[in-house]
């Protein structure tokens, strides 16, 4: 698995062309929920006079996704605004601070962030969240910041997600315990051992 | 009012409107995660 990072820590990360010029930063992603996968980026300028671009990044033309910056191949894969999210969606589907609920019907927190797995592959494999006190066991405090895997259920509804009950066995405390885990939940095969999972780092 | 009160205003002034533009600015390239229903179609399976 490619490394994995936090969707909010992409805003601000330049977009670079393989000829070395940085031509914008990114500021929105936009993924598919029910795939699972970034469907694009909105851009702003670079500087700090810049505002919002109106181009927007196609993740088909997303030569890679890496730590420091996002690598296209030149400035004409840019495209229309509308091609990677239309107004409307934008205004309805801020995944930030929405409720994250099992497919059981519990409520297990809110969304903090995004996680996407970097590279080629632009999957999002879970999501850090703001876990409520009856998905920590054992801990005393009422909620603890926590990685949750993305279902392949998952469902995106107005202010809500939802992600199978069996995922919350498979919680990390950190991104770097957290791509085992996910390999975990992903060959879990309905052989998920009882209780709450944690991975080494928890 | 005494003279010395108009260019502590016009500081005051000016450093108001830069930390208002600031935040403007940092309002405007603020970006977030938006979650879309593409139906399962897409470009969007990976880059090549």
């Amino acid at each position: 698995m490619n490394e994995l990072m936090g969707a909010r820590e992409l805003c601000g990360r330049p977009v670079v062309t393989l000829g070395g010029d940085a031509v914008a930063q990114l500021r929105d992603t936009v993924f598919d929920g029910p795939a699972g996968r970034v469907t694009g980026f909105t851009l702003s300028g670079r500087g700090l006079l810049a505002g919002p671009l109106r181009k927007s990044l196609p993740w088909a033309a997303v030569h890679a996704l890496g730590r420091d910056a996002v690598m296209i191949r030149g400035q004409e894969v840019l495209v229309e605004p509308s091609a990677v999210v239309a107004r409307k969606e934008a205004a309805h589907g801020q995944v930030l601070g929405a409720r994250v609920l099992t497919d059981a019907g519990t409520e297990i927190g809110v969304v903090l962030d995004v996680v996407v797995e970097g590279g080629r592959s632009g999957r999002v494999v879970g999501f850090r969240i703001n876990a409520r006190q009856s998905l920590v066991m054992g801990s005393r405090r009422r909620r603890r910041k926590v990685f949750v895997p993305r279902g392949e259920t998952l469902a995106v509804s107005g202010r809500a997600l939802v992600v199978p009950a069996d995922a919350v066995r498979f919680v990390a405390d950190d991104l770097a315990g957290f791509a085992a885990r996910v390999e975990a939940f992903r060959a879990r095969g309905g052989a998920a051992p009882d209780g709450l999972e944690k991975g080494p780092s928890a | 009012m005494s003279w010395w009160l108009w260019p502590v205003l016009v500081v005051a002034a000016v450093a108001l409107l830069s930390a208002l533009f600031l935040w403007v600015q940092a309002r405007r390239r603020a970006g977030t995660v938006i979650a879309v229903q593409r139906g399962g179609r897409s470009g969007e399976r990976g880059a090549r």
